[in-house]
């Protein structure tokens, strides 16, 4: 009946009991407070069911910080192993929960901490930076939302029943295969994958279809702001790279459970070919991720330069050259397989090409800031902060490039310090700048800056000491993944400073909670009134903060490329008269069919046969319900939208003198 | 338009036939027959019945080649690079190695596998 | 609405391109694989190139109808629109009946997936396909219900556009299939 799911799957060590319990007790404490507060309804037709890309963003938002929080624990636990387990001892985690711990704090991290910052910026700021009203296809925007949300959800129910892969974040076959993971857990990440994956295509086939075809009139390509085009870029890389981790999962999972041989050590299977796959999916994904934080930067660093962007046209190409030269340096990560001179010759070189177009980016926002009249409020210190940890990264990176150096540091602790200089210094720092720059659009008052700050440095000491020790570890010859360091080597010390390191990024992240709950309490003091917090250049600073559901009362037509700072110089104001504008009516579709794919997923871990072509069969009958339904929007009166807007004129006039440019953050 | 649909379906008929019926037995220009019926094919049925390319109120708007373009050239790396890859280490291999050839060898042994 | 502003048209396009890639990474894994078969039957020991031309002139015509009926929908032929649409509908099945019997047969012989490698990757491939081929067969079903019930609506006439993209695209794929899975190795 519920296939080979028994009660002794709920039954863990006290150290995963624990986790059990907070995960539980998470859920519950929420649900009691949402009952207390009798704020379900609110919950369900505010939040959940809205078809609002900009609440659907927040939503992401939200997401990507409790991962945060779940992956950041995973790294304490592990550098708090290493740090003890040396010599006699041998720490707290068995090895084979601490193998669990390193799978789930790399799947974490770059699937739904990474990923979901990722969307949630874009959907925070494309619609509003290209002049529209919403995302082309707004309820698949709510889906893929919610099937993002239901691989989490399952990941981190592999806590609560049963357990997790052992197997390191890409699960690497022969281990991963059915004869030496025999448990649920490789199963568990395999689905979450897959249907996190889903989310992130037709996500991504969103944003391709609203970029080319919803952007205001006279915005041509050439007038996008390079955060668009940096997402557009990530886009198509999505839908070049996630069907090749979607095909390559099913081949395994058919592997596990059909008993087929695509990746077994027998009957022919080719284990390298996995290997091949994945990455060929795995190298794009990086550049996913990292393009839009580019694109963030590029948005902010001419805003605090009061400059603007040096070399759009060459950061259009450089974007361009990046999304097509990703494609083809993959084998950079399995050097050591086995291949020839000739391939790894290749792709070293290809890997190093690669360096060529970032580096034009840098060079830009050098030259933007040249001469500028630059202000450093906490948005530009990430930038700051990314300009020196990138670069250091990237270099380290064109090291590793050359096969013979590769050979030597091949999943070394030099690796990881690699490509974590690249994720958080990169990445992190960059949607953290991107979510402090745009925070004031977001929710209507802006962020405390003492503490944004704090946060700052904190994460930056942090980082430096928590991983500039594992290049040092790594050159002295420690491999990464080790549960045990052996009694007289040289790594106890380094440890125990990349130990303190990730305390000090503890207390970073805590001081960003805290941020955010002094600035909710304190919003009143820096409410942004004119919409214009920073004295922006782009389209999302010329409406009100919060946006309004519509977006723009009025869709903007577009001269110049940075559209608002035009319409400043010009003088353009937002008046009537104001039409009914017609927008998405909720829709509880991205919930029900994320819930069958839950127990599509769930079941396929579990083996519960005949859940599977139900599951199938709610999604179908649902999706057939969906067509006979007409009636798919709502209107907001025109009377309401001038109402709106004169609301948001009159706070604007008391907020600032007119034609004043002064920002208005404090 | 159902002109050009029938042109479409006929002329995939043809190259259809051609792959099937003629192709086997050239030999040595087998292959090459092959892959050029079956590219040919891909582009007939893209303007015909897809009408990608095609001008005026029937045709699809640029984005559609610009999208096939990018798909195309994702798909040449990826299958191209595959083979290179997975051939080179074939190569540097003598061959992969069954869980027997291991056992045999002495590299593991079955008591020690962990089930 | 003409293609240029339809943006349904041009969603389901990009998805398909993200299917290409995903067959891509399949035919990638039956290049790499088809000669591993482990004792087992080779592509030559199993395929049959007369029954598979069979299966690709009635997928072909099944996708020709389809085009068909998109014509007659834009014209307002009802008639015209179901009578193409039931051809495609069984031509389609007809194809996925002939695909089944394939399979079986392997099967009962002893040559599943399970067998080889090159099994493995062979039934994957082509099953992939398939299941396209189902979920097409679906989704035509519930096109048939939606316009038994409200008739040839403009929103039907966008659907029937929508589904021919997605069935032309799966006669597209399998000319690679036949070309690749059956006709190459058997050379």
């Amino acid at each position: 009946m519920f296939g080979i799911l028994t009660l002794s799957a709920l039954v863990h060590g006290p150290i995963e009991t624990f986790g059990q319990l907070a995960v539980v007790g998470g859920g519950v404490a929420a649900a009691l407070l949402l009952t207390i507060a009798r704020r379900w309804k609110w919950l369900w037709s505010e939040w959940l069911t809205s078809l609002d890309a900009k609440k659907i963003g927040i939503m992401y938002l939200i997401l990507a910080l409790l991962m945060l929080l779940r992956g950041g624990i995973d790294a304490l636990m592990m550098r708090g192993q290493q740090a003890l387990a040396s010599g006699a001892g041998s720490g707290y985690l068995s090895p084979d929960h601490f193998a669990q711990i390193f799978t789930a704090h790399g799947t974490i991290m770059i699937f739904f901490v990474a990923m979901t910052f990722m969307f949630g910026l874009i959907n925070c700021v494309v619609p509003l930076q290209i002049g529209a009203r919403d995302v082309a296809f707004p309820l698949l925007n709510s889906i893929s939302f919610w099937l993002t949300a239901t691989g989490a959800f399952l990941l981190n129910l592999s806590l609560v029943i049963g357990s997790f892969a052992a197997t390191g974040w890409l699960a690497y076959p022969p281990l991963s295969e059915i004869a030496y993971s025999p448990g649920v857990g490789v199963d568990y990440w395999i689905w979450a994958l897959q249907i996190a994956g889903v989310g992130t295509l037709l996500a991504a086939v969103n944003f391709i279809v609203t970029i080319l075809k919803e952007r205001a009139p006279g915005m041509t390509f050439m007038k996008m702001p390079i955060f668009t085009w940096t997402v557009l870029g990530s886009m198509f890389l999505v839908i070049a790279a996630f069907p090749i981790l979607t095909g390559t999962l099913a081949m395994l999972s058919l592997d596990r459970v059909l008993g087929m041989h695509f990746f077994t050590t027998d009957f022919g299977g080719n284990v390298m070919m996995y290997v091949n796959l994945i990455w060929a999916w795995g190298h794009p994904e990086v550049y996913i991720l990292i393009l839009p934080a580019f694109g963030a930067f590029s948005e902010l660093v001419p805003v605090f330069s009061r400059k603007r962007l040096f070399g759009y046209t060459s950061m259009v190409v450089a974007t361009m050259a990046i999304v097509i030269l990703s494609f083809g340096v993959w084998v950079h990560h399995f050097f050591t397989m086995g291949a020839g001179a000739n391939v790894n010759a290749f792709f070293g070189i290809a890997t190093m090409t690669i360096a060529i177009p970032t580096g034009v980016k840098i060079f830009n926002w050098l030259f933007t800031m040249f001469r500028g009249r630059i202000t450093y409020p906490t948005p530009m210190l990430w930038f700051m902060g990314f300009l020196f940890t990138f670069i250091v990264g990237g270099m380290t990176g064109v090291l590793l490039a050359v096969p013979p150096a590769d050979f030597q540091l091949h999943n070394s602790l030099f690796l990881v310090a690699h490509f974590h200089n690249m994720v958080i210094g990169g990445v992190l720092f960059g949607y953290f700048a991107g979510f402090s720059y745009w925070f004031p659009k977001i929710f209507g008052f802006g962020l405390h800056e003492g503490l944004g700050k704090l946060a700052f440095w904190l994460w930056l000491i942090g980082f430096a000491t928590a991983f500039l020790p594992l290049y040092a570890l790594g050159l002295m010859g420690m491999t990464r993944r080790l549960d045990f360091i052996p009694a007289g080597s040289p790594y106890h010390q380094l440890l125990i400073v990349a130990a303190v390191g990730a305390v000090i990024i503890a207390a970073a992240v805590g001081t960003q909670i805290l941020q955010l709950a002094v600035s909710v309490l304190q919003r009143a003091k820096r409410r942004d009134h004119s919409g214009d917090y920073w004295n922006g250049r782009t389209l999302e600073w010329s409406v009100p903060s919060p946006a309004p559901i519509y977006n723009f009362a009025h869709i903007p037509v577009v001269h110049e490329r940075d559209a608002f700072w035009d319409m400043k110089k010009r003088g353009v104001h937002m008046q009537g008269p104001y039409e009914d504008i017609r927008l998405p009516k909720n829709s509880s579709i991205g919930l029900i069919l994320a819930a069958s794919a839950f127990v599509f997923g769930f079941s396929m871990v579990w083996h519960i046969w005949w859940a599977l072509p139900v599951a199938l069969l709610a999604a179908l009958v649902t999706l057939i319900a969906r067509s006979f339904v007409d009636e798919r929007e709502i209107i907001v009166p025109a009377a309401v939208v001038a109402e709106t807007e004169e609301r948001a004129a009159k706070e604007r006039a008391l907020a600032q003198q007119p034609g004043s440019f002064e920002p208005t953050y404090g | 338009m159902i002109r050009a649909y029938t042109i479409g379906f006929v002329l995939s008929i043809l190259l259809t036939l051609v792959s099937f019926l003629l192709a086997p037995n050239l030999g040595f220009f087998a292959i090459p027959l092959l892959v050029a019926a079956a590219l040919l094919q891909l582009f007939v049925q893209l303007r015909f019945f897809l009408h990608i390319g095609q001008r005026g109120v029937d045709g699809v708007s640029g984005s559609y080649t610009l999208l096939l373009t990018l798909a195309a050239v994702i798909i040449g790396i990826l299958v191209g690079g595959t083979l290179w890859i997975m051939a080179n280490l074939q190569r540097s291999h003598m061959h992969m190695p069954t869980l027997q050839d291991l056992y045999a060898h002495g590299v593991m042994a079955p008591q020690n596998e962990l089930h | 609405m003409d293609k240029h502003t339809d943006h349904a048209h041009l969603g389901l396009w990009t998805y398909l391109m993200s299917d290409c890639v995903l067959f891509a990474s399949l035919f990638a894994a039956y290049a790499v694989l088809y000669t591993a078969t482990a004792g087992g039957p080779a592509p030559a020991d199993i395929f049959h190139p007369r029954f598979v031309l069979a299966e690709t002139l009635i997928l072909l015509t099944s996708s020709f109808a389809s085009g068909l009926a998109v014509v007659f929908a834009g014209r307002q032929h009802r008639l015209g629109t179901w009578v193409a649409l039931l051809a495609t509908f069984a031509l389609g099945a007809t194809f996925l009946g002939l695909e089944l019997h394939e399979f079986s047969g392997l099967v009962a012989q002893g040559y599943g997936w399970q067998r080889s490698a090159f099994l493995s990757s062979f039934f994957t491939l082509v099953g992939t396909h398939g299941l396209h081929i189902f979920t097409g067969l679906l989704w035509l079903g519930a096109l048939f219900l939606y316009m038994a019930v409200r008739g040839l609506t403009p929103q039907a006439v966008r659907r029937i556009g929508y589904f021919s993209l997605f069935w032309h695209f799966l006669d597209i794929i399998w000319i690679f299939i036949f070309t690749i899975v059956y006709l190459i190795p058997l050379l």
